[in-house]
């Protein structure tokens, strides 16, 4: 049975778009969705200037785009696109996977407004934490002491159906 | 480590379970080669305390324990003294645990403390510049200490354990100031207090909400107790009464808005806090106006603060403000 997976990538990453091109590959319906445009990106630079960590605009718009698909599993790959995951989550009770698209630091953990917060939802609120190779899975344990798998496709695929069963 | 530490790091530490994992990551950097320790006293599930201090490579090298506490029975005081009791070392260094130690932070308070002949050694606390974009924020909190100050606190200070002996530890019914206590009592005991400026730990630089940062600073309540037992202080405060000048301009902001109704002119008390909350953000066209904006909430924040002290002096019986 394929699943219809929502991989959020705000200005099209190419995790997002790795993992879509393998799922569909093997016969999924992977959606990636990107709610970032030229107003977020202006209300971003706004947010910048006063301290926040950016991207954020396309949060809600995120949320609303992933609510309204009727994904069964929503995929995040940055803290804020988790966000947007999450709070989708809220009116559709779907699960959802975050997978840092680069390793943590400490100097990007605590830079900006609103970034460790971000990060604490995500790694807290997510239903599963997975990592896309040894260097973000081992930073996950130094800041974080987070213990979690590397997965490929393949992996992720069997993810989603053990949160769905 | 066995019984050779030449310091104990002592850390108390609670709901911050992923600030301490990063200080214990900076500790685990530290230059100093001799032995060492540290020991967290915390309140945290026991899950929580597997992952991020048991399994730490510092527990794994044999330099870090922990004592857990029963979860809303901990007190910075109390952990404290939990935490140098158990220590094992001569030297006691407290941190706190929003702290990020600089790598040579414990080599040079040691040094500070060889040096000084039993002293009490403080070190130079500063905001974390890999946290300085947060300062953006209209409220937020982080500490700025350039050795020797008044209050010796207790993020970054190295005591002999022999003079916490002698001074039977922490107050554990101070709430907080618990650290200022110990030192004016170390001081008054003939203690020497000498500076280890280039010993530098990094504080965490937070945001809060308006009301997250009245909640967070009703605790200075517990400031009035301070002042009562130990009422030498009141030489340093403004007009020996405001814990410090902003405390003092918002009080006379306060009472001339609440004089305006009667008199206009008492708006006119307002205007030496309105000159300090504009220029907060410096000079510039912009920073003026993004400090206008601020500016009631910055009132709202301070005038919390000054009310939560005027209700700590009704309880404790002498004024503070």
């Amino acid at each position: 049975v394929s699943l219809r997976v929502a991989l959020l990538a705000d200005g099209g990453g190419a995790p997002a778009a790795d993992l879509a091109a393998a799922l569909r590959a093997a016969g999924h319906d992977a959606v990636v969705v990107d709610a970032s445009s030229r107003a977020t990106r202006a209300a971003d630079s706004l947010l910048a200037r006063r301290g926040f960590a950016v991207p954020l605009a396309h949060v809600p718009l995120a949320a609303r785009a992933v609510a309204a698909g009727a994904y069964e599993v929503a995929h995040a790959f940055t803290p804020a696109d988790a966000a947007a995951a999450l709070l989708a989550r809220r009116r559709t009770g779907r699960p959802v996977v975050f997978t840092p698209s680069e390793p943590p630091d400490r100097p990007g953990l605590a830079d900006t407004r609103l970034r460790v917060r971000l990060w604490e939802a995500a790694i807290e609120g997510a239903d599963a934490v997975t990592a896309a190779d040894e260097a973000t899975r081992t930073a996950l344990w130094r800041w974080f002491a987070l213990d979690v798998p590397v997965l490929d496709a393949a992996g992720h695929e069997r993810l989603y159906r053990s949160l769905l069963s | 480590v066995n019984g050779h530490a030449c310091a104990s790091v002592v850390v108390a530490s609670h709901a911050r379970a992923l600030r301490l994992r990063w200080l214990l990551n900076a500790l685990e950097e530290q230059t100093l080669t001799e032995p060492w320790e540290v020991v967290v006293v915390h309140d945290y599930a026991p899950d929580v305390a597997a992952r991020v201090i048991e399994r730490h490579p510092l527990a794994e090298a044999g330099r870090l324990r922990h004592v857990a506490i029963e979860p809303g029975s901990g007190s910075p005081a109390r952990q404290r003294n939990v935490g140098w009791r158990d220590a094992r070392s001569e030297l006691v260094a407290f941190l706190d645990d929003d702290c990020r130690p600089d790598a040579r932070w414990l080599e040079r308070l040691v040094a500070g403390a060889r040096g000084s002949g039993g002293a009490v050694v403080q070190g130079a606390t500063r905001p974390d510049p890999l946290e300085y974009g947060v300062l953006a924020a209209p409220h937020v909190r982080t500490m700025s200490i350039e050795p020797v100050n008044r209050y010796v606190q207790t993020c970054n200070v190295a005591y002999p354990r022999a003079l916490l002996e002698r001074l039977g530890g922490f107050d554990e019914r101070a709430v907080t100031g618990e650290d200022v206590d110990l030192a004016l009592r170390a001081r008054a005991g003939g203690a020497r207090i000498v500076a280890a400026p280039d010993a530098v730990a990094y504080h965490a630089i937070e945001s809060f909400s308006l009301a997250g940062i009245v909640r967070a600073n009703l605790k200075w309540r517990y400031l009035a107790l301070l002042v009562r037992n130990h009422p030498e202080l009141r030489r340093e405060l403004p007009l020996r009464v405001f814990w410090d000048e902003d405390h003092m301009w918002t009080a006379l902001a306060v009472a001339g808005l609440a004089g305006a109704r009667a008199n206009r002119f008492a708006l006119a008390l307002a205007a030496p806090w309105l000159r300090r909350a504009l220029s907060r953000r410096g000079g510039s066209p912009r920073g003026v106006l993004v400090a206008a904006l601020e500016a009631p909430g910055q009132l709202v924040r301070g005038a919390g603060e000054v009310a939560g002290l005027a209700v700590g002096s009704a309880r404790h019986r002498t004024l503070v403000l």
